[in-house]
């Protein structure tokens, strides 16, 4: 059995509109996991025998292998009763669950992997942002980013600059803000919620809340769909396959200012399942 | 003509590559595949009882399968992209249309088992993978040899359209590409074609976009 | 990230993932996301020594003290990857050594087999031929050569 920080973090295990009565077996840091839907609305999860504790939120049931200290982090924004809630479903990858959440902070990446959607080669400098670990809250901040898109949204109608906000409140999630095309000073709500099933594979669960009035539902799952796809084949050549804690052995530049706070919120906890403490 | 589409099917990918290459427009009409499992529900399952997309419906015509579909989009653009006369390209064109069927059940199986929680042998779908790729490494070996570049002659055809994606994607289902240099040499000659459009997973030809640093020393 | 996913523009290697750009010395010659930024010297992908020989692409961990051995009037004709081992692969061509390359009869043809056991049960054979090969000549060896390979790989299995 492993024994670190991150058994006592929530994570995401399912769609709770896709639970299985009949139980889907399932692996969460290494260990097996059976995840069982319920007619009467009270879904389960076990683990050699142990029922784990669960929580339902953001339309995904999340559970935890320890004893959290503290409840799963909320998305106030995502309340908004106007906002559409998207489930876009799982999609597996065959990388550290530390990358996948390290790649959704990353924006110099978008003219090279999201052409002419996220980014455009013409463009691709990376302005000087706000990076911090909030200690009051524990959690990581990256503000006032801005990138200019192609098509930032399914939503926006040509390009623009767009401004992001990035936050960290768990080690295998992560929440982005962003500008919202049709309505200007709102911000949409896009969040990576990654299940760590070993140290180099991981189920990754992406989900919005959007203020979208205009685009079919089905239409929001397949831009998202297409930008993570875009994102999966990067994160399944990464080499090494563990996220590097040594500061020594990557080159970071000032576009990875989150990144670096990223790797120094984990290191400062542990939470290094899917980490590489030495340069190997 | 409306495409029943969806964004990661590399099947609907065919159809939307080939009417870009023949610069054919379609509306588009997407399908939550996945998670809504929608092309198995009534609606598509009207039109296509087979519940597989992609659907083509032009007027009261619906076609249902890849192949027959990129053959519907080619005949209407002067048949270019189609076999020609001679009876040996005929068959042989139909030869690697029915090859595509064994790329999207091994290739595109191991796909989906390892991508998208598909139920299915991933070591059995991996070896039958590796055995079509072998062939068609073979193969295009030998056309090389002759100075074709393609499937059937030095142009491209339907047949290359139709065993292209999966073949490109093979990696999201564990299979390398690196032992196929014959594969990646037409894979490239295929990402170079005019009006070559990506679909996640396989990128486009970054080199052949105009360099926005062009001032920079070698 | 591999950097066999990137692209080549003019005479620098740009990887994939974030663009930054690299010459032939292996050293970082632009970083996009800071069009404006010199790249520090330190900043290299790490080159290894290649050299090119009958149509070959030779490499090693660091630079050897001899260039690689030239077979002349040879030039290579196609590789495959056999799931076996060299040793396997050397049996089953029952070829002499000769300079590093294994010389066998392909498809009732001399030809010179260069091998790169890469991982364990994986080697990356190449086989070179006259250089005035005709064509015929090279699709039986090219054939011979597959042939080759189901044996190697049928031994595998069986044992």
């Amino acid at each position: 059995m492993t024994s670190h920080a991150m058994r006592d973090a929530w994570y995401p295990v399912g769609l709770l509109s896709g639970l299985s009565e009949g139980g889907k077996d399932s692996l969460l840091l290494g260990e097996n996991i059976t995840v069982f839907g319920s007619a009467t609305g009270a879904p389960s999860v076990e683990c050699s025998g142990r029922t784990l504790p669960v929580v339902r939120r953001f339309g995904h049931l999340w559970t935890s292998l320890g004893t959290p200290d503290k409840d799963l982090f909320t998305i106030p924004e995502a309340d908004h009763p106007e906002r559409v809630r998207v489930d876009v479903g799982v999609v597996r990858v065959k990388c550290s669950p530390l990358r996948a959440v390290e790649n959704f902070l990353d924006i110099a990446h978008f003219p090279f992997v999201h052409t002419d959607i996220l980014g455009a080669e013409s463009h691709p400098e990376v302005s000087e942002y706000k990076v911090e670990i909030r200690d009051e809250v524990d959690e990581v901040w990256a503000t006032k980013v801005e990138f200019f898109q192609p098509q930032a949204a399914r939503s926006a109608g040509g390009g623009i600059t767009t401004e992001y906000m990035y936050r960290v409140p768990a080690p295998t999630c992560a929440v982005l803000y962003k500008t919202c095309p049709p309505r200007p000073g709102a911000w949409d709500v896009i969040a990576l919620f990654v299940q760590p099933l070993t140290e180099d594979l991981c189920d990754v669960w992406p989900w919005m809340a959007l203020f979208d009035d205009e685009s079919a539902l089905t239409d929001l799952i397949h831009f998202q769909q297409l930008i993570f796809l875009q994102d999966r084949s990067i994160l399944e050549n990464q080499i090494p396959k563990r996220l590097p804690l040594d500061p020594a052995k990557e080159t970071p530049t000032r576009a990875d200012l989150t990144s670096v706070a990223y790797r120094r919120w984990l290191k400062r906890h542990n939470f290094t399942y899917g980490a590489q403490l030495v340069a190997g | 003509m409306i495409l029943y589409d969806y964004i990661l099917s590399p099947s609907c990918y065919k159809v939307r590559l080939l009417a870009s290459l023949l610069g054919a427009p379609l509306d588009l009409r997407p399908v939550d595949f996945h998670p809504g499992r929608e092309h198995k529900a009534a609606e598509l399952l009207a039109l296509n009882p087979a519940g597989s997309i992609p659907i083509l419906v032009d007027g009261d015509l619906v076609l249902t399968e890849s192949a027959a579909i990129l053959a519907y989009l080619a005949a209407q653009k002067g048949g270019y992209w189609l076999a020609g006369d001679a009876p040996a390209a005929i068959a042989r064109h139909q030869q690697w249309l029915d090859f595509s069927h064994r790329l999207t059940q091994a290739l595109g199986g191991a796909r989906l088992v390892e991508m998208l929680h598909f139920e299915g042998d991933l070591a059995a779908l991996q070896t039958r993978g590796v055995a079509a790729l072998r062939e068609l490494e073979a193969a295009l070996f030998v056309q090389r040899l002759g100075g074709q570049s393609y499937l059937i002659r030095d142009t491209p055809s339907i047949a290359d359209i139709a065993c292209f994606p999966y073949v490109a994607l093979a990696p999201d289902g564990s299979i390398p590409l690196d032992p196929y240099p014959s594969i990646r040499i037409w894979m490239r000659a295929i990402r170079a074609l005019p009006g070559f459009i990506e679909m996640p997973g396989i990128h486009r030809r970054h080199d052949l976009a105009p360099d926005p640093f062009a001032e920079v020393p070698s | 990230m591999r950097l066999s996913h990137g692209f080549v523009r003019g005479e620098t290697l740009s990887c994939i993932y974030h663009g930054w750009r690299f010459g032939a010395d292996g050293a970082c010659r632009k970083i996009p996301a800071h069009p404006a930024l010199v790249p520090p010297r330190t900043i290299s992908c790490g080159p290894l020594p290649v050299a090119e020989c009958n149509g070959t692409v030779w490499a090693a961990a660091k630079r050897p003290d001899h260039e690689p051995v030239a077979y002349d009037g040879y030039m290579a004709l196609r590789s495959v990857v056999i799931a076996a081992s060299c040793a396997a692969v050397e049996t089953a061509c029952q070829g002499a050594r000769a300079h590093g390359a294994s010389k066998t009869r392909l498809g009732g043809h001399d030809t010179l087999l260069v091998m790169n056991g890469y991982a364990p049960n994986a080697v990356l054979v190449i086989v070179l031929v006259a250089e005035t090969m005709p064509v015929a000549g090279r699709l039986a060896i090219s054939t011979a050569l597959e042939a080759l390979r189901r044996t190697v790989e049928t031994w595998g299995r069986a044992a």
